[in-house]
């Protein structure tokens, strides 16, 4: 099957045409975000300048569209997503040791958390809304909003975690301990270093998720608003192209971001790697 | 080996923050939300005073019974969508590309927009769909038609060609990463055995696949099944979700009634879920 | 078939045995059951080690000795009884305080850490008596002196060879003086001429130590050449505790002789005095006779000679004609292989230093001796 030649061509130009359906939307509002002052949210293009960059960033003060209200939102979307991550990630490692002991239903508690993603986000939010009305707890995105992220991120860290304490050897923690080291030196010393790449991707993932996250956020975020709430208030109103450079800059961030968890993964394998070059040069 | 030291407390106690923290702000939650459906709504305000209006009226109503069946509905054609356009990459990029690295580069290109802003994804149909859209200057040039489109956006097309897009790398994801895994000589001794393609289909790919495609099947179908945001955008407002009941509801301070949605909405995802892990039960697979 | 024999093993072994009259054990296992669920996995064991002691622990895999060294080392506490460690019942004190050092099979070294920080871990970071990093830095080089990796200390554990892992994972435990030092199957993860010189190695420097060493293996030949005394365990129990030579010269049941993989072990049943097989018998020490019913006639293979079938025989040998069916050569011994009437198989081993081998035609008819007086019979049938 996988031999036939000619399959092979035909999937090959529909992988091509699917990386197309993929990434067009991506291309066309990367170019119109280029638009002119006078341009508008479609084609065809005016001109090129970076105008719509500038008044993105408030480099120009008066124009004819509203300024994207982005920056408070991008600081709370920020602080929000770091705690996010790390609430996460300590949840997602804690509960993921957990699973290394055996204990009954832990299918039912693999599910329990594993809702945290399948219960849609608007549900959440809703239900998290309803409950603090009636408590009469003030909704706030680093209280409510701050809770209904961790729900949605914690079963992503916790996948994590299970793969990699499944590929884990339990006996270096015992040496450890037969060393006399205790339980949180043991954690410190061995078991989180080798751990170490599931938790960079754990808070990898929970950071990117929260960031992004806005189904939850609207019911419980409370009145001041995140990032991706303030781009969905815009959905409403006529679009200009600084919608458009935003969402440029946005998906730049994102590869930053990655780039970032690339290169310092790679820089702990390059460490070994290293260590292994002097290997040769001894022998 | 387990440890066998100690109480119950001391062994499993990494159990507790996070079940606390599952059972605390999302069981109870839910709990509540089927609670207060039943609560009374007044246009103001909302009483504990049990009553079964919010759900009569809502099974009584076309405006929000036909939100429950457009959401059937569209799960349906975005489910049946991203499989039939998502399948063919992953067998594409799972079984005919032999090279690990070039296996690699293809997949984490089909799933790199995953990594991107969902919000943002939406935001870049419109300028492709529009009357003035990309997708029709590039027809028009190309003579395949000679007026624009107008069913493109602010239609139901128009959301539904957004939500395959944003969805489909949940399927290509998964399903690739299984096929990727099972090992070409299983296929070629099925091959010399005298199996034919089809047969090797349905007694190899299919069963060795299956845990990424009923992966996959659940990212999408509860991904659409709480959207509100796509039908807000890409449909002009015209195609109702039950998502969408309920942030409006919410909107005008509805909450019994927005609560009997959520119900409804529940009690669809649940029925979905526990049909697609009576295929597969995902736990066994991590 | 082992390819060393008993006399190796008994130069081995015949140093003076620590009795149990050397004072107050530095190691007491009392009355031990562990289970899990429904599952005993040992079952009312005692022992008593002493200090400077090299004790092995032999049985096959799933007769709990893995178990038991987890049960000491304090990985898990036992279902009862009781485990004195210096006098002190030390159920229920977690591991790191336990001071019992554990040699894990695989080795279990931090793979993120260099040779040196290995060694150094325990003295660093155990809950009691830290070194700082100069005092340790001492005992680091001492330990490496020690075990013969000198210069290695900065080498990552992945870039050096299994042997100088086992090494450096001995080293890591020595460091820490441990009261009793733990070897899981030490030796199971090297290839055969390392096993070889490792096994006089670590003998060599538990003698130099003066410590305390519990090794558990699955492997007779390393039990009996090493050990002061050998811990036979057999499905969770005890089934014999004492020298070598002398678990050696007299299996105390038929598990403990075949788990030593030296004997002839013959199906059979004891009738009036003699034991009957299918379309044989053998002969009985008066001792013996006693029994009856199923039972399982046993007899070292280096005790058995092969002779024509005419030769005559000596008072108090027992003998039986059975067909050879072919032999084996392996080094310093060759084994000869034959079938007995009822197809059971009978083997002689012949110890090249202390008798000459024979040339035996396939096929053909001998006769077998053994001395009665070695021969043993004992109730039940061994699986």
């Amino acid at each position: 099957m996988y031999k036939s030649p000619i399959l092979k061509w035909i999937l090959g130009v529909y992988y091509g045409l699917f990386l197309l359906f993929l990434y067009g939307p991506f291309i066309v509002m990367g170019i119109l975000s280029f638009q002119p002052q006078n341009g508008g949210p479609q084609f065809p293009m005016r001109g090129f300048s970076i105008y719509w960059y500038e008044q993105l960033l408030g480099i120009i003060g008066t124009s004819r569209a509203a300024p994207l209200p982005v920056g408070p939102a991008l600081v709370r979307s920020l602080i929000l997503a770091f705690m996010v991550m790390v609430t996460s990630t300590v949840l997602g490692t804690i509960t993921a040791q957990a699973f290394r002991h055996r204990f009954k239903h832990t299918g039912f508690m693999f599910y329990l958390v594993m809702l945290g993603f399948i219960v849609p986000g608007v549900l959440v939010g809703l239900g998290v809304a309803l409950v603090s009305n009636q408590l009469h707890i003030d909704k706030h995105w680093w209280l409510t909003g701050y809770i209904v992220h961790v729900i949605y991120t914690f079963p992503f860290s916790f996948l994590v975690m299970l793969a990699i304490f499944n590929r884990f050897d339990r006996s270096v923690e015992e040496a450890s301990a037969s060393l006399g080291a205790g339980a949180a030196t043991t954690f410190r010393k061995i078991t989180f270093p080798l751990v170490f790449p599931g938790i960079l991707t754990s808070l990898l993932i929970a950071f990117t998720l929260s960031y992004d996250e806005f189904p939850r956020s609207i019911f419980a975020g409370g009145p001041q608003l995140t990032l991706p709430l303030t781009i969905y208030g815009q959905f409403g109103i006529e679009i200009h192209p600084n919608l458009f450079a935003f969402g440029v800059l946005s998906t730049l961030f994102s590869f930053a971001l990655l780039a970032v968890f690339a290169i310092l993964i790679a820089i702990s394998v390059k460490r070994r790697a290293r260590g292994r070059g002097i290997q040769e040069e001894i022998r | 080996m387990s440890g066998q030291r100690g109480n119950w407390f001391t062994r499993h106690w990494q159990l507790i923050p996070g079940s606390a923290w599952m059972i605390l702000f999302l069981i109870a939650p839910l709990i509540m939300m089927i609670y207060v459906s039943f609560w009374t709504q007044t246009s103001f305000d909302i009483k504990p005073d049990l009553t079964t209006k919010s759900w009569q009226t809502f099974f009584s109503q076309p405006v929000y019974y036909s939100a429950l069946w457009n959401t059937i509905r569209v799960w349906l054609i975005v489910l049946v969508g991203t499989f039939v356009l998502g399948v063919p990459v992953a067998i594409f990029i799972g079984l005919f590309v032999r090279s690990n690295t070039v296996q690699t580069i293809l997949l984490v290109l089909a799933v790199i927009p995953f990594w991107t802003s969902f919000l943002v994804r939406i935001v870049a149909w419109k300028p492709m769909l529009g009357q003035n859209g990309a997708l029709n200057i590039i027809l028009m040039k190309a003579h395949i038609i000679s007026e624009p489109l107008s069913f493109l956006l602010y239609t139901e097309v128009g959301m539904i060609i957004g939500m395959i897009q944003i969805y489909l790398v949940f399927v290509v994801g998964p399903v690739t990463f299984m096929l990727s895994r099972i090992d070409p000589n299983v296929i070629e001794a099925a091959r010399d055995l005298g199996a034919g393609t089809g047969r090797i289909f349905k007694d190899i790919l299919l069963p060795l696949s299956r845990p990424g495609l009923v992966t996959g099947a659940i990212f999408v179908s509860v991904l659409v099944l709480g959207e509100f945001a796509t039908p807000a955008s890409l449909s002009g407002r015209k195609v109702n979700l039950l998502g969408n009941v309920i942030v409006t509801q919410v909107g005008s301070l509805k909450w019994a009634f927005a609560s009997v949605a959520g119900v409804v909405l529940t009690v669809v995802i649940a029925l979905v879920i526990v049909g697609l892990l009576r295929i597969t039960d995902l736990r066994k697979e991590v | 078939m082992s390819a060393e024999g008993t006399a190796t093993v008994a130069a081995d072994a015949t140093g003076t045995v620590p009795g149990r009259d050397a004072g107050q054990p530095l190691l007491q296992v009392r009355n031990v059951t562990q289970r899990y669920g429904d599952k005993v996995v040992l079952r009312n064991v005692d022992l008593d080690v002493f200090e400077n002691e090299y004790v092995t622990v032999l049985g096959p895999s799933g007769s709990g000795k893995s178990v038991l060294l987890r049960l000491i080392a304090g990985f898990e506490d036992p279902t009862e009884g009781e485990i004195d460690i210096s006098g002190r019942n030390v159920v229920g004190v977690p591991a790191h305080l336990r001071n019992v050092g554990l040699v894990f099979q695989n080795f279990a070294l931090f793979p993120h850490l260099k040779v040196g920080q290995n060694i150094a871990y325990g003295l660093r970071n155990r809950a009691h008596d830290r070194l700082s990093a100069a005092e340790a830095d001492v005992k680091v080089e001492e330990m490496l002196h020690l075990v013969g990796l000198e210069g290695l200390k900065d080498r990552r554990v992945n870039q050096i060879s299994g042997g100088q892992r086992q090494r450096v994972a001995l080293a890591r435990t020595l460091a820490t003086d441990p009261k009793i030092v733990l070897l899981d199957e030490p030796l199971g993860a090297l290839d055969a001429n390392l096993r070889a010189s490792m096994k006089i190695e670590l003998r060599k420097l538990q003698t130099r130590l003066g410590a305390t060493f519990v090794h558990v293996t699955g492997n007779e030949e390393e039990a009996l050449a090493m050990a002061d005394r050998i811990i036979v365990l057999e499905r969770g129990r005890i089934a014999q505790f004492d020298a070598p030579e002398r678990v050696f010269a007299r299996p105390e049941t038929a598990q403990v002789a075949f788990a030593l993989s030296r004997f002839n072990l013959v199906k059979g049943r004891v009738e009036g005095g003699s034991f009957v097989a299918d379309g044989f018998s053998l002969c009985l020490a008066p001792d013996h006779q006693v029994l009856s019913g199923p039972a399982t006639y046993c007899v070292g293979y280096d005790r058995v000679d092969v002779e024509e079938v005419d030769t005559s025989l000596a008072p108090g040998d027992c003998s039986i004609v059975c067909k050879h069916v072919s032999h084996e050569y392996s080094g310093a011994t060759v084994t000869y292989l034959f079938e007995l009437p009822d197809g059971q198989h009978f083997e002689a081993q012949y110890h090249l230093h202390h008798r000459k081998a024979k040339r035996l035609e396939e096929g053909a008819e001998y006769l077998l001796r053994w001395p009665m007086a070695r021969a043993f019979v004992y109730p039940g049938v061994v699986e």
